[in-house]
């Protein structure tokens, strides 16, 4: 597949229809014969077994499949854009994905189920990145739609960046500080259990873009009535009533965890403390805290990586954030623009996903860690 | 010593204890035991103040224990209860030491106490200080429990059915265990439990409890001699006689045993015994591997598993007997901690101390 579906696009501009290459049609020499043995390596390494050795071997061949299918699709850009076309950009199609993905798929199936040191691991996982950003670095990739597209952008992404970041860290603190204490609350009073579950919810099926949307109307008539919180910039648009809808958003795996790693705690452990005469807040300290924080940070973590796509939407409210990109692609019928607006959240979302799981391994006592992990 | 005096726990309408007076001495096992419901749980909590007494008086050495902060009061009573409640984020050995890290004793004094006190529950500290509590068995996580409670050295135990989860096997080992650390600890123990056995094997006393009050507080001996009344009598139930053989320790019955090494057993002859003494044979390192039996050609070895059929000084009579009729053999050799028979009980023995009663 990742050798017969056209491989790479032409466009002669920004808006004009694609015109699809086939990986034997790039005018390329040697290159695509190097995709070819590759593909031919993987496909006899499925055939042939399990054991140490295969594993290291499909880690190495799926490796290099990302970095020849990267290798084409440069080589084709070179060849593709030229002085002749100063509007023209290339962008990586079925073939080249499938191969990526191909790539990932073999490496990560082999690493899984690998015994290796996981530092070795996470520089495996990493490399194809990091190989990716080195093309990106050394213009190589100039050519590219999605390059393009950020280059004529670059001070706009930055700020756009950070504005995204900013929201989404804000919103989660926010959602910390209001909804840690609320499943506290919930397990503690037995009567405010299901009021407090039936808010955060109902809030979760509420459809992103209709939350931000029923922010703006009431916000917009406080802003007015009172001017003091204009004054400190609170409108019926931009980055209140986003910050708002996000928090409210990124509550219910807080809640719902911070609910739950309280009432995992066996009651055995709790007589015990207090038997033993733990004043409450040894008791917080010795038993409370050690066994839920862990449980808790992961609802944070939820919380994150949620809060990081749902911010692309605050864009649409004037919130800024890199959904600025995304609809402004759609604006203009620009795909590059919407995925070069949609890439860096992902890597956003999938970074600070890992960093969550490894501070959560870390604040994991060893006595827990076997029904954690 | 505790001592209660006219101690009363009402819950709403209900009245849990009623009215309830006895004292522990110094040093005494008192097992508090019952139907459910009848308030033995509620009485042994009101002792450290896991509940309050609605009136009437507790006192620990002639001090009240409503007039002490509970916090303090329970750092210095030894608590177990039959859930166990180790925190599993932590290890057997700061399991162990959790009291006296809340009395703030430093941590090089902590751990070697921690493992002052798996010797003395019969764990090896090397083994077991660093294991976690998901990775012990039933048993050893009560034993560490038990070490935890022990672990400031209270001079007040509270067992709150300490061994009712275990199983049946585990159980005898567990009270086996208790009657030797009670032995060289001499603590005042209030112990909860609704094993008759159980009671009659560890109690020094025994008060048995229902509907909230106190119906028999006596030596086991004589409630099974002499029950009260038809509560007591039904609840000691017809095989008092053989109940009544718990409250008796082996160690007390113990005859020579003959024993001879597994390399002479084929040239052994008879020297004159009775035809239906019981020989034993021990291995390499002394330790018991069978026994001889008589066959038309000779004798032979019959292997025997020592866990098995093998009783020790602390074991009851009750056992010695149970193990006799499991196993079909005339004796119960009694066993050291290395497994070398010290000497056997026999049949006439439990026969005779069973006529005595009756």
């Amino acid at each position: 597949m990742a050798l017969l579906l056209p491989f790479i696009e032409f466009k002669p501009n920004r808006v004009a229809e694609g015109d699809p290459f086939h990986l034997w049609h790039l005018g390329l020499t040697w290159e695509p014969w190097l995709l070819a043995a590759i593909v031919t390596a993987a496909l006899l390494l499925a055939l042939s077994g399990e054991g140490p050795r295969v594993r290291a071997a499909k880690v190495a061949v799926g490796s290099a499949l990302f970095a020849a299918a990267l290798l084409v699709a440069l080589r084709a850009g070179a060849i593709l854009v030229t002085e002749a076309t100063p509007f023209g950009r290339v962008g990586p199609i079925g073939g080249f994905w499938i191969s990526a993905l191909a790539s990932f798929l073999i490496v990560e199936g082999s690493l899984r189920t690998a015994s290796w040191n996981p530092m070795i691991k996470g520089a495996i996982r990493v490399l194809p990145l990091a190989i990716a950003a080195g093309a990106l670095a050394s213009g190589a990739l100039d050519s590219f739609a999605m390059v393009q597209e950020y280059i004529n952008r670059a001070d706009r992404f930055s700020q756009e960046l950070t504005t995204h970041l900013r929201l989404a860290a804000f919103a989660v603190m926010a959602a910390v500080v209001i909804g840690v204490p609320l499943g506290i609350v919930a397990w503690k009073r037995r009567l405010l259990e299901r009021p407090v579950f039936t808010l955060v919810n109902t809030i979760q099926t509420v459809p992103s873009l209709a939350l931000f949307g029923l922010m703006i109307a009431p916000l917009a008539l406080l802003s007015r009535q009172f001017p003091l919180l204009r004054a400190i910039g609170v409108q019926g648009i931009g980055a209140a009533p986003a910050l708002i809808a996000l928090t409210l958003y990124a509550l219910l795996p807080i809640v719902r965890n911070t609910y739950t790693s309280l009432s995992v705690i066996p009651n055995a452990v709790i007589e015990a403390g207090n038997g033993m005469g733990m004043s409450r807040r040894q008791l917080l300290r010795f038993v409370e805290a050690p066994l839920s924080v862990p449980i808790i940070l992961s609802g944070i973590r939820t919380s994150v990586v949620q809060a990081i796509g749902n911010t692309t939407v605050a864009a649409l409210i004037g919130a800024g954030g890199l959904g600025v990109f995304v609809f402004q692609g759609l604006g203009q019928a620009a795909p590059d623009l919407i995925v070069m607006g949609v890439i860096p959240i992902i890597l956003l979302a999938v970074l600070i996903d890992r960093g969550m799981a490894l501070l959560i391994g870390l604040v994991t006592p060893p006595g827990l860690r076997k029904d954690t992990l | 010593m505790i001592e209660f005096s006219c101690v009363t726990k009402h819950y709403g309408d209900i009245t849990a204890v009623d009215s309830v007076s006895f004292s522990v001495e110094d040093g005494q096992v008192c097992v508090l035991i019952g139907p459910s419901g009848c308030g033995k749980t509620t009485t042994l909590k009101m002792v450290n103040r896991m509940l309050d007494a609605s009136s009437g008086e507790i006192s620990i050495n002639g001090r009240n224990v409503s007039e002490l902060a509970a916090e303090q009061l329970r750092r210095g009573i030894g608590y177990v209860i039959q859930s166990v409640g180790l925190l599993p984020h932590m290890n057997v050995r700061d399991n162990i030491a959790i009291v006296q890290r809340l009395k703030r004793v430093d941590r090089r004094q902590r751990y070697r106490r921690a493992d002052d006190l798996l010797e003395l529950i019969g764990l090896d500290p090397e083994q077991y200080r660093l294991k976690h509590p998901h990775e012990l068995s039933g048993g050893e996580a009560q034993r560490i429990g038990v070490a935890r409670a022990l672990a400031a050295d209270p001079p007040i135990l509270l067992m709150d059915e300490p061994f009712g989860a275990v199983d049946p096997l585990n159980r005898e080992v567990l009270q086996t265990e208790f009657l030797r650390l009670q032995r060289a600890l001499k603590k005042t123990v209030l112990f909860v439990t609704h094993d008759l056995d159980e009671a009659i094997r560890l109690g020094d006393t025994i008060i048995l409890m229902k509907d909230g009050q106190i119906v028999q507080h006596d030596s086991p001996e004589r409630i099974l001699a002499a029950p009260r009344n038809q509560f007591v009598r039904d609840f000691v139930g017809a095989d008092r006689a053989l109940k009544r053989l718990s409250c008796f320790p082996v160690e007390g019955y113990i005859r020579e045993a003959q024993q001879i090494a597994d390399q002479d057993a084929a040239s052994f002859s008879n020297g004159g015994r009775g035809p239906d003494s019981v020989v034993w044979v021990y291995g390499a390192d002394r330790a018991l591997v069978g026994m001889l039996q008589r066959s038309p050609s000779g004798y032979k070895v019959i292997t025997l598993k020592p866990e098995e059929v093998g009783v020790v000084p602390l074991s009851s009579m009750k056992e010695a007997l149970s193990r006799l009729l499991g196993q079909g053999i005339r004796a119960v050799p009694v066993l050291d901690q290395r497994n070398c028979v010290v000497g056997e009980i026999r049949l006439p023995d439990i026969e005779e101390l069973n006529q005595a009663a009756l």
